[in-house]
């Protein structure tokens, strides 16, 4: 294309034509892509903070410029009723957990310590770079928590108030306590192998009786942490499983550990026989790195998707209305309601508002309560709540819901539901229901472990009493030799190391894992529903066709800076698909937005007005035939040019879906209406499609297509998806969805890309064949030592050996994982 | 070889001394975020900063001598 354009120092994105920013960083002039970029490295420099700029390994995210409303807003939680939520009260000091959007390294977390640290009566702030969080402590009545989250935001980051949830305390325990008994048994394991290589020259070159005991004895002393406190997770997991009168890897697990050692604790102490605590101690440590590695792969994926559910409070322009007149206000009759009355405007937190408040709504905010418009007319998007695409009028008298958006319009409402009988709260019921009905299929290494334990358990009977008969006095030593050589390390790291690789190299990938039983539900999905809106669409509109009719030496790019320039003052979603051809060298003076209808405004003395054809194309009587574009500019009384907008399908949704199509079964469920939902389907081929459903609609339709036997997987994003998400055997989430579809999914496409699908599905088949293998591997192992143990060939070290090699050759095995193959 | 009935019990007084300070840096939680304070040496210290600006001055000649 053109030459390639100059990139902001900041954020390293493109800078637009005919901007003109810089910033003076350490004595050199760095261009800058926005005033956003400009006031958040101005910011650095004049801080002294610019070894951020030379230490850096990733560019930063885009600075936002600082809109005072939402400075304002964060002044909302200073207020007690809110911060009893997140805060934590110790003395003067008050402790909160912040998450931080837009670390992309670890030099961001040294850029906000260092600025926080500034900040007069801040007692200590420690940001972690891995979870993007940071742990603030202040005093109270010298900072306020505003000033701080302000400050954040300053240098380009956004800070919001963060409570973690009881899975996310538990897991941070846990992990604790998990990161010691690997290391107790790591350090203990070292010292019993010294010990086990002197027991093994001792049995080949031949040892004082004396020393062997005693080396003996250390070892028993050594091992017994492991195998009472490494070990105790296995316990836990095997007892829970016999509790359900069911069999996990973690009974045969458990058996091994505890015959293993009680047999070795007898032979020292009876000083006869062999003693195992080598493979004991090795054993434990394996299996613990394997489920640890497992642990927070998962722990991870549920704390980034954690960072995605904001605490900000949602928030309300309360409007109050004089005592006398209130009276007149409550009746029925709502009409009667007037802006005369009104004397003050406050901003309050959403869930303080209670029936009968009347509450102010700004042009593109969220709307915070369910309730009727007593005045002003606008255009609110429902897509989130119902999937439709195009904004929905609002009037007098119309009622609008909580968590819409705010199109152009000042709107004036009435609440008539407290926020947690909205509309929105029903549907977060509705998904918490469904959520504890989800389909589940059996763990696959569940079944290995039945077949398994029955196997070995046989074997060892078996072993027992032959030998019983022919040899009593070795009878003993043999079946647990036995024992020993058949524990199940490679047969219970075959699952967790795949799945911890493949998780792995999914989340590189931008695709969050949440449930473990993802990788493993994957192959079996035979069908695909996607949302549309959000979805396979953009959510966005596009410009599809621009058709410039009069030729005044005007170009197609002249006619859309000229429209982009109008439109940057219009919150309508027809307004947006222009701002990509801003041009800064042109500006629009006398701009009015007429809302629902369009912009008008004054370029170089010419008065212009863009908007719907119905609206300006009346004044214009020759041009009727232009009445189907969806916006059309106009230059003084003349029209010039016309647009056509499309629901912008994702770029990379008909790969997908040829991709899949082969396989599987594609559906679509839309709450859009069924003429659009039809218009996507067939650009993209897509079969069987459903439009006009409600959220509840939708879940009824997947159920009754898993009744036919399928395994569904679906794909949304709004509000409106979260309860079939509950119902889906796989639920995945796009990254610019809602937080509530997003906390029910058991993935997150964090990448909004829908070619992730299918590189999931790729993932977790590749996957379902390397835990196959391994388990092959683990069988065969097992078959090959079963008859040398059975017929009492096996000593000590060929138990270790054979246990470690085969260990490691399933883990290298399950790395492979980690390679990403990219074939298309 | 009766060393080590010295020599053992000694390597075990260590190996405890490990495990209790392994313990103690899980517990002060410096296992939280291993990517930050690998980045650490990386900035200067503040405080540091101002006292080492005039040592450093001094000491720049010599080291462009080497």
């Amino acid at each position: 294309m053109s030459i390639t354009p100059r990139l902001c120092f900041h954020c390293n994105e493109p800078i637009p034509e005919g901007l003109d920013l810089s910033v003076n960083i350490n004595n050199t002039i760095q261009p800058m892509c926005c005033i956003g970029c400009q006031a958040v490295a101005q910011t650095i420099v004049d801080n002294n903070l610019t070894q951020y700029y030379t230490v850096r390994t990733e560019p930063a995210t885009k600075g936002a410029e600082l809109v005072p409303e939402q400075l304002q807003k964060n002044q909302l939680l200073d207020e007690a009723v809110l911060q009893s939520e997140f805060i934590y009260q110790d003395n003067d000091f008050k402790e909160a957990i912040l998450t931080v959007e837009g670390i992309s390294c670890a030099a961001c977390a040294w850029l906000i310590e260092m600025q926080l640290g500034k900040l007069k009566g801040l007692h200590s702030v420690s940001v972690n770079a891995t979870t993007q969080r940071a742990t603030v402590k202040w005093q109270d009545d010298t900072l306020k928590l505003s000033d701080i989250l302000n400050t954040v935001e300053h240098i380009g980051y956004q800070a919001m108030p963060f409570k973690a949830n009881e899975v996310e305390l538990r897991n941070k325990a846990q992990n604790k306590t998990f990161i010691k008994r690997l290391g107790i048994s790591g350090i203990l394991m070292m010292q019993i192998m010294m010990i086990a290589i002197g027991l093994y020259f001792g049995a080949f070159s031949g040892i004082g009786e004396n020393n062997k005991v005693y080396l003996r004895w250390i070892s028993f002393i050594l091992v017994l942490p492991i195998v009472s406190y490494g070990a105790l997770p296995f316990y836990i997991g095997a007892i829970n499983a016999l509790k359900i009168k069911r069999l996990s890897m973690d009974v045969p697990v458990s058996i091994a550990i505890i015959l293993a050692f009680s047999a070795s604790a007898w032979a020292t102490i009876t000083e006869q026989g062999e003693v195992y605590f080598e493979s004991v101690s090795m054993f434990t440590f394996l299996l613990l790195i394997g489920k640890f590695l497992e642990f927070r792969a998962r722990s991870h994926a549920a704390q980034v998707s954690a960072n995605l559910l904001k605490l900000m409070p949602m928030t309300a322009t309360r409007v109050v209305i004089n005592e006398s007149n209130k009276q007149q206000t409550t009746s029925t009759t709502s009409k009667t309601t007037n802006a005369s009355k009104v004397i003050k405007e406050e901003l309050v937190a959403a869930k303080l508002l209670i029936v009968d408040d009347f509450v102010l709504i700004k042009p593109g905010e969220t709307i915070p309560a369910d309730g009727v418009v007593t005045q002003g007319s606008s255009q609110v998007n429902e897509a989130m709540l119902s999937g439709e695409q195009l904004p929905v009028n609002k009037n007098i008298d119309d009622t609008v819901f909580s968590g819409t958006i705010n199109g152009d319009g000042n709107l004036t409402v009435k609440v008539t539901k407290l926020s947690n009988q909205s509309f929105l709260s029903q549907l977060i019921r509705l998904s918490e229901q469904s959520q504890a009905h989800k389909p589940k299929l059996a763990k696959f290494s569940d079944k290995v472990a039945q077949y398994f334990v029955a196997i070995i358990l046989i074997t060892a009977i078996g072993t027992a009493l032959y030998w019983q008969q022919h040899l009593p006095e070795q009878a003993f030593w043999i079946t647990l030799s036995v024992l020993v050589a058949t524990c199940p390390c490679a047969l219970s790291l075959a699952t967790p190391t795949a799945l911890t690789c493949a998780t792995t190299r999914l989340n590189r990938d931008g695709i969050m894992i949440k449930s473990a039983h993802v990788m493993e539900t994957m192959p079996k999905v035979d069908t695909f529903a996607f949302d549309k809106t959000g979805t396979i669409t953009t959510g966005e509109f596009s410009i599809n066709n621009t058709n410039v009719i009069a030729s005044e030496n005007l170009i197609i790019d002249d006619v859309l800076a000229l429209a982009a320039a109008l439109e940057s003052h219009s919150e309508h979603p027809l307004a947006k698909p222009f701002s990509k051809y801003r041009d800064f060298t042109i500006h629009a003076s006398n701009v009015e937005v007429h809302s629902g209808k369009g912009v008008s405004g004054v370029i170089k003395g010419k008065i212009y007005h863009i908007g719907k054809p119905s609206w300006l194309i009346a004044k214009l009587t020759d041009n009727q035939d232009y009445l189907s574009a969806s916006c059309v500019l106009i230059c003084e009384q003349k029209l010039i040019a016309t647009f056509n907008l499309i629901d912008e399908i994702r770029p990379d949704a008909q790969v997908l879906i040829n991709n899949l199509k082969s396989k599987h079964q594609i559906i679509m469920l839309s709450g859009d209406s069924q003429e659009a939902c039809q218009r996507v389907a067939e650009s993209l081929s897509i079969s069987e499609c459903y439009g006009n459903l409600s959220a509840q609609d939708k879940m009824l339709k997947l159920q009754s297509i898993q009744q036919e036997n399928k395994t569904v997987a679906m794909i949304g994003d709004g509000v409106n998806d979260s309860p079939v998400f509950g119902a889906a055997h796989v639920s995945m989430a796009m990254g610019c969805g809602t937080d509530i579809a997003k906390s029910g999914a058991d993935v997150i496409l964090l990448n909004n890309q829908l070619a992730s699908i299918h590189v999931m599905s790729q993932v977790a088949i590749k996957t379902r064949a390397i835990i196959f293998q391994n388990y092959l591997w683990a069988f065969g192992y097992n078959a090959i030592v079963l008859p040398l143990a059975v017929s009492g060939n096996i000593t000590p070290y060929m138990a270790v050996i054979g246990m470690s090699a085969s260990s490691i050759l399933v883990i290298t095995n399950s790395l492979r994982l980690l390679k990403s193959q990219n074939n298309n | 070889m009766s060393i080590i009935y010295i020599l053992i019990p000694i390597a075990i007084v260590f190996t405890a001394l490990g495990v209790y300070l392994f313990f103690w840096a899980v517990k002060t939680e410096q296992f939280d975020d291993l990517e930050k304070q690998g980045m650490s040496i990386l900035f200067d210290d503040e405080e540091k900063k101002k006292e080492l600006t005039s040592e450093l001055n001094t000491s720049k000649g010599e080291n462009k001598n080497q």
